[in-house]
């Protein structure tokens, strides 16, 4: 394969300012000392800030940068600037190749008008001539799998078929640099893992920058990470899982969401790892594997006759991850009042590596739930690698037999 | 990075540049630009057309209407106007096609950028594209304008003069270099502040009547010289001429005007250029 450097940046900066009216005018200025030849000056005026601050990388072709941070990170004005969107203020920008954009799809498609015809406006849009569209029209209608929408205004299109189309157009472009934007997020199953699967093959052939909030996807493709705050690159490297790691620990999940009836309160949550104890906030950190107790302690008001308790972690983008079974089950407890402390052991957390955050909730057979708390604290998992989903079994492998077959 | 070939470079840094290396940038962007423009107009057209019951008949609309009101005042004697040589519905219909040509080609630019931001802003296109499609779209209906034209003449068996007729191509091309390249130099501007597109909306009219449409030049007192600074009426009034088989006087100052219009256009093709990327970091999508 071949590895010459297709993507290298060099001290890249944007400004942007924060005022509409005042940029309007600045714009005005920009323009007009644009035109007249003079050589604009890189420090801030009042108002602006740097959107993008001193960005350095260089990629190569088969190597593929995952661009993370918040929103407002300045994420998009980096991808801007690489298409030729917009212009830096400071720095370079060297690309070798043809550089093509996945960052919005059917651009260029008119409502009234038929998939087919559309399929050639957004073609010409994305610099297709109209025999190149001719050669590729059938891979399009292919790829797409839309079948007899195909001669339907696309006014009657449901917003996943246009993106089907879109990508269709857009997956026909041979790039040797691909930027790509979080396009993926409408679609259905099926699609969305044939899109990765194109996306695949591309990064064989080229050199790919994506953004994107959905972690999964990144740890999948990236070959580097830059994660990005207030347009800085606080961090960049090619250890993918501690880029991603780095990420998650600049999240903070603020203990949300209480709902209760007033007649018991949760006191305090506490994890206890390796001897210390750490209270929401402390952003702890575990290794894969690691085991953790967990101890609680609540304030009953009223008698209650027959607790029971429930706790369940959940990750990042809250999806339920694993509970911890009611401790109704497990030991008896009858007529709880006043103060009372819990506590549960976990020996070992197969989770891979992310956020996640722990919630609880409390209630009687007789009066229902008493209180729940989502979120009540959280803790990073660190691991070697990073899996699709959250549980990763580490079992012990046995290879069992092997066989030489004779031709 | 070994070769030379192939090669994309944004920096801030960079060469001075003068106005004909940006011009040099756009002739050889043209083949994209012209690829994505022709699009860009069928697509409008078949979208238009298909969503219409009137059709083609919106390109003559304005100036029928505008004529058909001059007719019926100035039939009523309501205004009262010097000999125009010729009918004066054939007078007034085609000084008000040849307006319409003008006020279409000023507002041309500008809607076509407008239309597109969301394009603009999220791909990076050849953007001479964009004004382009506003041409062939204009050039289609001036073709249309003509037609109808045509069919008035014919039917009021107005003589039109093969001499005389050779200065229309050159006329109608000069009317719309005129607007293309004021709408062009309002464009950048148009995308920051809306008073551009309200003012001109106001504004396009007002000078209409400034300009000798729907009434001949006045012989003397102030409006005929204030004509005399008005390069507009020079161009409308001599392409006209050609079209009503009349004198063509001062042909010297109109090509004069024609060429300062062409030195305009190319400047402010230059500018549109230079301002679009500093404008869409600033207009959004």
């Amino acid at each position: 394969m071949n590895t010459d450097t297709l993507v290298r940046v060099e001290g890249l900066s944007k400004k942007f300012c924060r005022d509409l009216k005042r940029s309007m005018w600045y714009g005005i200025q920009d323009v007009g000392s644009e035109v007249m030849g003079l050589r604009r000056k890189p420090d801030l005026r009042t108002g602006e800030f740097w959107a993008v601050n001193d960005v350095n990388f260089e990629l190569r072709r088969g190597e593929c940068l995952g661009l993370i941070g918040h929103n407002g990170a300045g994420k998009s004005t980096l991808l801007k600037m690489l298409n030729g969107l917009i212009k830096p203020d400071r720095g370079r920008i060297t690309m070798q190749g043809r550089v093509g954009a996945l960052i919005e799809l059917g651009t260029g498609f008119n409502p009234i008008l038929t998939g087919r015809e559309n399929i050639y406006n957004n073609g010409a849009v994305l610099g297709f001539t109209q025999k190149e569209i001719n050669k590729k029209i059938d891979a399009i209608v292919d790829f797409a799998e839309i079948g007899d929408f195909l001669d339907t205004p696309v006014q009657n299109y449901s917003s996943g078929m246009k993106v089907r189309l879109g990508f269709a157009v857009a997956a026909q472009m041979e790039p040797d640099v691909l930027l790509i934007d979080e396009v993926l997020a409408v679609g259905d199953m099926g699609f969305v893992l044939k899109c990765y699967n194109l996306i695949d093959q591309i990064l064989y052939n080229s050199a790919l920058i994506l953004v994107s909030h959905n972690i999964p996807q990144i740890a999948r493709t990236a070959t580097q990470i830059m994660l990005l705050d207030r347009g800085v690159g606080i961090v960049h490297t090619s250890d993918v899982p501690a880029g991603i790691s780095a990420y998650y620990q600049r999240y903070e999940i603020k203990n949300g969401n209480f709902q209760g009836t007033g007649d018991v309160d949760l006191l305090d949550l506490r994890l206890v790892h390796d001897g210390e104890t750490h209270r929401n906030g402390s952003n702890l950190t575990i290794e894969y594997g690691d085991g953790m107790e967990i101890e609680i302690d609540v304030l009953c008001r009223e008698k209650i006759s027959e607790p029971s308790m429930y706790l369940a972690f959940y990750d990042q983008s809250q999806r339920g991850v694993a509970e911890i079974m009611n401790f109704r089950e497990c030991i008896q407890v009858q007529d709880l009042l006043g103060k009372a402390s819990f506590s549960l052991k976990l020996p070992s957390l197969p989770f891979t590596q992310g956020k996640y955050s722990i919630s609880i909730s409390f209630s009687d057979t007789s009066h229902g739930v008493l209180f729940r708390n989502q979120s009540v604290i959280s803790f990073n998992v660190h691991g070697k690698s990073h899996g699709w989903t959250s549980v990763q079994f580490s079992p012990e492998w046995q290879m069992k037999q092997m066989e030489h077959l004779d031709e | 990075m070994d070769s030379k070939e192939n090669l994309t470079v944004y920096s801030s840094e960079g060469p001075r540049r003068f106005i004909t290396s940006h011009l040099w940038d756009i002739a050889q962007s043209l083949p994209q630009a012209h690829e994505l423009g022709f699009r860009l107009f069928k697509r409008n057209l078949k979208a238009q057309y298909r969503q219409s019951m009137l059709g083609l008949v919106w390109a003559v609309l304005p100036p029928l209407a505008t004529a058909a009101l001059w007719i019926f005042l100035q039939g009523n004697n309501v205004v009262s106007m010097r000999d125009t040589g010729v009918p004066y519905p054939i007078f007034v219909l085609t000084g008000t096609m040849l307006w319409q040509v003008f006020s279409e080609s000023i507002s041309a630019p500008i809607n076509q950028v407008t239309d597109n931001r969301a394009m603009l802003a999220k791909i990076n296109i050849p953007r001479e594209g964009l004004l382009l499609s506003g041409a062939y779209e204009l050039l289609f209906n001036t073709f249309i304008k003509l037609v109808i034209l045509s069919a008035v003449y014919l039917y009021f068996h107005q003589q039109v003069a093969l001499r005389s007729l050779a200065i229309v191509p050159v006329g109608l091309f000069a009317i719309s270099a005129a607007g293309f390249s004021i709408g062009l130099f309002l464009t950048p501007l148009g995308l920051l502040y809306q008073d551009v597109n309200r003012g001109l909306a106001i504004l396009l009219p007002f000078f209409m009547y400034l300009t000798p449409v729907v009434y001949p030049v006045p012989q003397d007192g102030p409006l005929s010289q204030a004509m005399k600074f008005n390069p507009l009426s020079t161009l409308i009034v001599q392409t006209r001429n050609g079209f009503i088989s009349q004198p063509v006087y001062d042909l010297s100052l109109f090509l004069l005007i024609l060429l300062a219009f062409t030195l305009f256009f190319l400047i402010c093709l230059a500018v549109y250029r230079i301002a679009m990327p500093i404008i869409i970091e600033r207009m959004g999508s």
